[in-house]
């Protein structure tokens, strides 16, 4: 069990009413295993330096959501599984308007911060109940609910779904 | 339009013909413009949908891929004391996991169709399949110098035909894009075009909508002068007939007057005549002689020829002067009682006499009256020399549907050539000397049908008998 120390929380700038309420939450602990995701920019809990670190196991921890959707990456339905992406980004106080992504290969895709809000965005670490090798697109996928909003269904959302995630940059 | 004009042929089709004509157009390229972007939208997002833009730069990212896992590997081999394992497979897992993007769905059908694709492909995969014993990233092997130096060997000749196939995935990209641009262009010149003929159309339509409602204003206002006219007009001749109709009655009140006091001034003398003449007879007596008692006689039968021609003068006036009291009235009835008083006069007279029972018509009863006793009057004087007489009155179906009645005798008859005299004043075609009578109760019994709008006319041969047809309009018997 990972460790996070409670602290009272400021609002996330991104934010839903409900963050908007003050809450006990837990403070970073520091990751023990690989590390798998970085946050940098206008974050307020940080880890490591000037950034927040994550392992598998930190990212495991969060409240877990599952989803199935069809893609344009997989020709059959598929489940992802992991954190909503807005959890993380309140685990770490994010503030901001836009999560740059950047994959393994320095990739790099904007998102707006309110796409978190409106939408049940999943940073997948499972695919079909399995961890996702770097080879099929892992670790980390940054997934939209596509099948609950043919709006998504688009070039626009799929450019934004980042996978092989490394980092996040807060801006 | 200027062209109709000009053609003899054009011109006959009316600018309402003209408004449809360029309406139907309108419609045909309403339809043909939403055919024409239909078809652009459906052209965009067919690239939308297979977002076949991306497949260069999914080439583009696999051959950088090679190179970059290329670059460390030539890295490794150079500082052979720095190499780090896990960043190495690390290079080498995003590697392969580009080979899967560039085959994955959304592209598979835009690279399968370059055969030099598969065989690269081939070359990859066999490169994969022995790099994965040392690179992937469950591999516990060691990386020696001589592993690296194996692998770069196996990976250098893979250089050419990677970046052969991203050049000509960028060619067959930049082709469709053109193609697919060039198409869009042909589109939007063919939709500009139609945009341009559709205005030119709207503004011909405007055109003739305008010149039809000013053709349509021109026609209101000379329909509006004409009828103003025709008020005119109308207003003139309703004053000049009111005029007419004015002196027409003076002018009647004025013949009325005279023939009324002509015949009723004219009894007092014949009065005195009569009574005199009587007076004379009776004091003369026998003393007259033969020559004096028959000029007496004269003189007696010229008085009383001369009061009945003014009893009938004064019963002409008088029909024309009443008003009309419209009722039913049953001529058989009239006719039977008639009929029967002259039986009663004359009782040894064989006379037939025939009553169509049930004649019932509408009119005047007292005016009715004296038309059958003239006719029938006339039947029976007329009858008198008959060893029989046969008299019918009775009533038969008309040409037009009408009933026409009639009173038939077998006497004396007349000429037909005189006919037309028949219903004149004073008008007479027996001499008294045959026939008594004052020539004027023809003219009566025609002033009361025409008085009723019915018509009157008679059929005879002479001495072959004579039949009197006349016909009653009640309707519009009201003058």
């Amino acid at each position: 069990m990972p460790m996070f120390l409670p602290v009272r929380r400021r609002s996330l700038l991104l934010g839903s009413a409900s963050l908007l309420l003050t809450s006990l939450v837990h403070a970073l602990d520091s990751p023990k295993g690989k590390v798998i995701l970085s946050i940098t920019g206008n974050i307020r809990f940080k880890n490591a330096g000037d950034q927040a670190d994550f392992d598998m196991d930190m990212l495991a921890a969060l409240p877990q959501h599952s989803f199935s959707t069809s893609n344009p990456w997989y020709k059959e339905t598929k489940k992802f599984t992991g954190p909503l992406l807005r959890d993380v980004l309140a685990a770490v106080g994010a503030q901001g308007t836009t999560l740059k992504a950047v994959a393994l290969n320095n990739f790099k895709v904007e998102i707006p911060a309110a796409d978190t809000q409106q939408f049940q965005m999943v940073l997948a670490r499972l695919l079909d109940d399995k961890p996702m090798p770097t080879r099929e697109k892992g670790p980390l996928f940054i997934i939209y609910p596509f099948d609950t909003n043919t709006e998504l269904h688009s070039a626009r959302y799929y450019s934004r779904s980042a996978w092989q995630l490394r980092t996040l940059e807060i801006q | 339009m200027t062209a109709a004009g000009k053609h003899p042929d054009l011109r006959s089709i009316s600018s309402g013909g003209w408004a449809r004509v360029v309406s139907a157009v309108l419609i045909a390229v309403f339809l043909a413009i939403g055919w024409v972007e239909t078809r652009q939208s459906k052209l965009l997002d067919h690239s939308i949908f297979y977002n076949e833009e991306n497949v260069s730069w999914v080439f583009f990212q696999f051959e950088q891929e090679y190179r970059s896992l290329r670059d460390e590997l030539r890295e490794a081999k150079r500082y052979p004391k720095d190499i780090k394992p896990e960043a190495l497979r690390e290079r080498y897992e995003i590697f392969v996991s580009r080979l899967a993007v560039m085959q994955s769905m959304r592209i598979s059908s835009f690279v399968e169709p370059l055969p030099k694709h598969a065989k690269t492909i081939k070359l990859i995969r066999q490169f994969i399949d022995h790099a994965d014993a040392a690179l992937s990233e469950n591999s516990q092997a060691t990386l020696t110098p001589d592993l690296i130096v194996q692998l770069l060997t196996e990976m250098d000749p893979l250089v050419a035909p990677i970046h052969d196939m991203t050049l000509m995935t960028t060619q067959v990209m930049v082709k469709t894009v053109s193609r697919r641009n060039a198409d869009a262009r042909r589109q939007v010149h063919i939709s500009i075009a139609l945009t341009i003929f559709q205005g030119l159309l709207t503004l011909a339509f405007a055109i003739l909508l305008i010149r039809q409602l000013r053709s349509l204003e021109k026609r209101s206002h000379e329909l509006g002068r004409a009828t103003d006219e025709i008020r005119f007009l109308n207003s003139e001749l309703e004053e000049r007939v009111r005029q007419r109709t004015v002196q027409l009655e003076a002018a009647n009140q004025e013949l009325k007057a005279f023939s009324y006091s002509v015949s009723h001034d004219l009894r007092s003398p014949l009065k005195s005549i009569d009574g005199f003449s009587h007076l004379l007879t009776r004091i003369i007596g026998d003393k007259a002689g033969e020559k004096g008692a028959h000029y007496l006689n004269r003189i007696r039968d010229s008085v009383r020829q001369m009061g009945e021609l003014i009893d009938g003068l004064l019963s002409l006036a008088q029909l024309s002067r009443d008003t009309m009291q419209i009722g039913q009235v049953d001529l058989t009835a009239i006719a039977a009682s008639i009929g029967q008083g002259y039986r009663e006069r004359d009782p040894d007279r064989p006379v037939n006499l025939h009553i169509q029972s049930a004649m019932l018509v509408t009119g005047d009863h007292r005016q009715l009256l004296v038309v059958v006793q003239n006719l029938l009057g006339n039947a029976w004087k007329f009858t008198s020399r008959q060893a029989l007489a046969e008299i019918e009155v009775g009533s038969q179906p008309g040409k037009a549907g009408e009933t026409v009645y009639f009173v038939k005798d077998n006497g004396a008859g007349f000429d037909m050539t005189y006919a037309e005299k028949l219903f004149g004043t004073f008008e007479r075609l027996h001499s008294p000397s045959d026939f008594p009578g004052t020539g004027i109760g023809l003219a009566t019994v025609k002033r009361v049908i025409d008085r009723h709008g019915g018509r009157i006319w008679a059929e005879s041969k002479p001495n072959e008998g004579a039949t009197f047809y006349f016909t009653l309009s009640t309707a519009d018997a009201s003058a």
